[in-house]
């Protein structure tokens, strides 16, 4: 599984969303994506990725764009 | 029997006093300052130091708490192996969602750096503790978390921790939270309790447990 297929994956397997719908999807855009879902998709890709998210970043993580942005900065070209 | 509780900032938690003379017992050591401050002053010694769940929240004056009495942490195996995890007791976590839920904008000095705990005692399901004439009855109510347990005493009070809230629904998505276990395991046993016993729970006000348990929980 390519690393752009493990990050999509966190996204679909917590958020009970579609792959095609990934692009554009922000924060509290479905349900799923609330203040917990949050902390279990930082969780599911910190265990993928076996990284460790800066607590801003946790908090700037908005949005699926947002969030690729930051894999990069921690070394996870997607 | 006296019962103090004491909120703490972090999520508003709450850290319970069970007094029986010069004895007493805590539940979830919540609050770091004002719960060993009111021990101080009335002189009480801490039997145990029981802890309804794994989240930071709740055990964050654990340390405090186990310093100044010298009295076992007590919780289910499951709780004591998630207290010595900083993912698994969401301190890792929590400042960033306590930010994400807003809460700083509260409380802007609130911070919490990622910690780990240990238990002096676990039990798997249930544990009985005869203590100044009361029977406690520690109840391993996995579903908030796989590591919850209710304290129950005389048949009369629970701690409910986040098992049982007064206005909420139980919350099962946080990590290991299962609805699953809660339907199998806890509910079926808080059904089969005495429907008058108040419950104190981790957060917000007590309330009257058969009361609860007409509603949907």
């Amino acid at each position: 599984m390519s690393n752009l297929e493990k990050y999509n994956q966190a996204f679909v397997d917590n958020f009970g969303v579609k792959e095609e719908d990934l692009p554009g999807l922000a924060y509290q855009a479905v349900d799923a994506w609330d203040s917990v879902g949050h902390m279990q998709l930082i969780a599911a890709l910190e265990d993928a990725f076996d990284i460790m998210f800066d607590t801003d970043d946790i908090i700037n993580f908005n949005s699926y764009e947002k969030g690729k942005e930051y894999m990069n900065n921690y070394g996870v070209e997607l | 029997m006296e019962i103090e509780s004491f909120e703490s900032r972090y999520m508003q938690s709450k850290a319970y006093l069970v007094i029986e003379g010069s004895r007493g017992v805590i539940v979830d050591p919540a609050n770091q300052g004002r719960l060993s401050e009111y021990v101080y002053k009335r002189d009480i010694t801490i039997d145990y130091i029981f802890l309804t769940h794994e989240h930071c929240d709740h055990i964050i004056g654990v340390e405090e708490a186990r310093s100044f009495s010298g009295a076992p942490v007590i919780c289910t195996r499951i709780c004591g192996e998630n207290i010595a995890n900083s993912r698994k007791n969401f301190s890792r976590y929590f400042e960033a969602f306590a930010s994400v839920q807003g809460r700083f904008r509260i409380d802007p000095d609130l911070h919490v750096e990622p910690f780990i705990e240990t238990a002096d005692e676990i039990f798997d399901n249930r544990m009985r503790i005869c203590w100044m004439g009361h029977e406690i009855e520690l109840k391993g109510t996995p579903g908030h978390s796989p590591g919850s347990m209710c304290v129950l005493i005389d048949n009369k009070i629970l701690f409910s921790g986040d098992t049982l809230l007064k206005n909420d629904y139980t919350m099962f998505k946080l990590m290991g939270g299962s609805r699953e276990s809660f339907n199998k395991e806890t509910e079926p046993w808080l059904r089969s309790l005495n429907k008058e016993i108040i419950v104190y729970p981790g957060h917000m006000e007590e309330f009257v447990l058969g009361e609860r348990l007409n509603k949907t929980i």
